[in-house]
């Protein structure tokens, strides 16, 4: 059982890996890290490390090929897998190995995990759990290998302008956050901005919100938004469709929801069968004693 | 020039039936929010480059009604693939279905647009086995783009990293959520004369092999189905002293 790990700049979680597969084989899409396969220099589209995956050796021979949860990582594995008549199984989350065969344990939505299996061999694995790593950092595992450099063949049919630094996103640290659903009377929506702002807390939306137009589509939350981490998360009159909820990973949530067959019940930790603004101005009144 | 937007149609609400121990799909649906953004990238391409833009979906025919909705946000022609034999195709039979389309009867396309991933299946690798079937290039998290003379200049995440990309050839794009473009119907659109027939075809007319297509076809097998364990200390419904209850959890985190 073997199992080849393709990354550029996050490895997923090598301590679950290495207790599955006898032996790991690291391959960078960059040449910066001193992985097992390095290439001849850094691959910016798809075609190029297919090019470079496909000159690896042995590769094809692996149980498991294991991609990042990288975006050019991603795209080269839904072109190996075509290329090579692969399974491609994404968002996995563990494995399983039963009987000499690859068994991945997926997140699929709210608390549900998949099990699934490959039809082929080696099967393509899209793993999620991030390391970022630090440029020259040895990523060998157990046994120090001198890495192969592996030429590409450059990719014409593009250029790469500009890089540019993302902007900050500083949701993604916040301990509380407010979401607001299509259950918060528009004219209460700036009463959840005052009581978030006393405890410190962002606030969020549904999609059907920003439609509408009350907050901006940045602060959407869901598959057409942002993922949100909160230690706690107070939902205000949000329904909890599969589409909002699949950007929640929060430890607790509160829901308030005049609806007691709200989808949201089905997750909530906290379930207040409410209306919003029966609950909005006594939480304001306390939150300003902070 | 012809621009493809792939089209899926999602449920609105999943819920997990634990007796079955099966997923179940609500029959009120919806189009897969992630593709509207991507049509709207693909409408404004449209404008961009006076091109005629088609849809392509894959669903059963009973969809035929929502898939109508498409023409009043300005698509030209809509596709629908809909055969019992595409039935529980996985990412690589649905990519080899999508392909087999595109090759027979739109192979002159210049771009195909889609949605970073669906609602109700996440893999997000449509695009990528798609592009590789169809030998053209494949960018993922697109935010932005635009024409730039015969080429098509493209913003697009990466990591923590923003990227300015110029492309030239065909492509896949798979369009971020977090372009600022969503697809929204339009009256101009809604009463403009136009053919708005929606085309059918079922593998009789794709041709494709049984064998790769479907169940037969796909590459991996769901095994089975469960729930993790949410968070201790779950209360049941309350309908009095909400307020109080809430204040009494967020004091644990402040």
């Amino acid at each position: 059982m073997n199992a080849y790990v393709i990354f550029k700049n996050k490895l997923p979680d090598l301590k679950l890996i290495r207790n599955k597969f006898e032996e790991i084989l690291l391959v960078s899409l960059k040449p910066t890290f001193s992985a097992s396969f390095v290439p001849s220099f850094e691959c910016a589209s798809s075609r190029e490390s297919l090019d470079y995956l496909s000159k690896i050796p042995g590769i094809l021979d692996a149980t498991a090929i294991i991609f990042s949860d990288e975006d050019i990582s991603k795209e080269t594995a839904s072109r190996f897998a075509f290329k090579y008549g692969l399974g491609i199984i994404a968002h996995v989350v563990d494995f399983e190995i039963n009987s000499g065969y690859v068994v991945a344990i997926v997140h699929s939505f709210e608390n549900l995990r998949l099990k699934i299996s490959g039809k082929s061999r080696p099967t393509v694995f899209i793993m999620t759990g991030e390391e970022l790593l630090k440029e020259g950092k040895s990523l060998f595992l157990s046994k120090e290998i001198m890495p192969t450099t592996i030429e590409v063949e450059k990719d014409k049919s593009y250029e790469l302008k500009n890089i540019k630094p993302r902007p900050e996103n500083n949701l993604l640290n916040a301990k509380i956050i407010f979401g607001v659903g299509l259950g918060v009377p528009a004219m209460l929506i700036p009463r959840v901005y005052e009581l978030a702002k006393c405890l410190n807390a962002p606030v969020v939306c549904s999609r059907p919100v920003s439609d509408l137009g009350y907050m901006d589509r940045h602060y959407v939350v869901g598959d057409t938004g942002i993922k949100i981490n909160p230690a706690l998360y107070i939902a205000l009159g949000i329904s909890g469709a599969t589409q909002h909820l699949s950007g929640v990973r929060a430890k607790k949530i509160i829901a308030v929801n005049s609806d007691p067959n709200a989808p949201i019940f089905n997750v909530a930790d906290i379930k207040i069968n409410m209306k919003v603004e029966d609950i909005i101005e006594e939480l304001l009144i306390w939150a300003k004693g902070f | 020039m012809k621009i493809i937007s792939l089209i899926k149609i999602v449920p609105k609400v999943m819920k997990f039936d634990r007796v079955e121990k099966r997923i179940i799909r609500s029959e009120d649906s919806m189009f897969n929010p992630n593709d509207l953004i991507a049509l709207g990238n693909a409408i404004a391409l449209k404008k961009e480059y006076n091109a005629e833009l088609l849809t392509v979906n894959m669903a059963p025919p009973q969809y035929k009604s929502l898939l109508s909705e498409l023409f009043d946000f300005g698509v030209d022609k809509v596709y629908l693939l809909s055969d019992r034999a595409f039935g529980n195709s996985d990412v690589f039979a649905t990519a080899h279905i999508i392909s087999g389309f595109i090759k027979k009867f739109v192979d002159d396309f210049q771009y195909i647009l889609g949605g970073l991933f669906s609602s109700d299946g996440l893999t997000g690798a449509l695009g990528g086995e798609i592009a590789e079937a169809l030998h053209i290039s494949y960018f993922s998290n697109v935010i932005e783009m635009h024409k730039n003379n015969d080429r098509l200049s493209i913003i697009k995440e990466s990591g923590d990293r923003i990227l300015e990309i110029d492309i030239s050839g065909r492509a896949f794009l798979s369009v971020s959520p977090m372009s600022n473009i969503v697809a929204l119907p339009s009256l101009y659109e809604a009463f403009r004369e136009k053919e708005r027939k929606i085309e059918v075809f079922t593998n009789e007319d794709l041709g494709l092999d049984i064998n790769a297509i479907g169940r037969n076809g796909s590459k991996t097998v769901v095994q089975d189905v469960f729930e993790i364990e949410r968070a201790v200390n779950a209360v049941n419904l309350v309908s009095v002293g909400g307020a109080e209850l809430i204040k009494s959890v967020i004091k644990e985190f402040v």
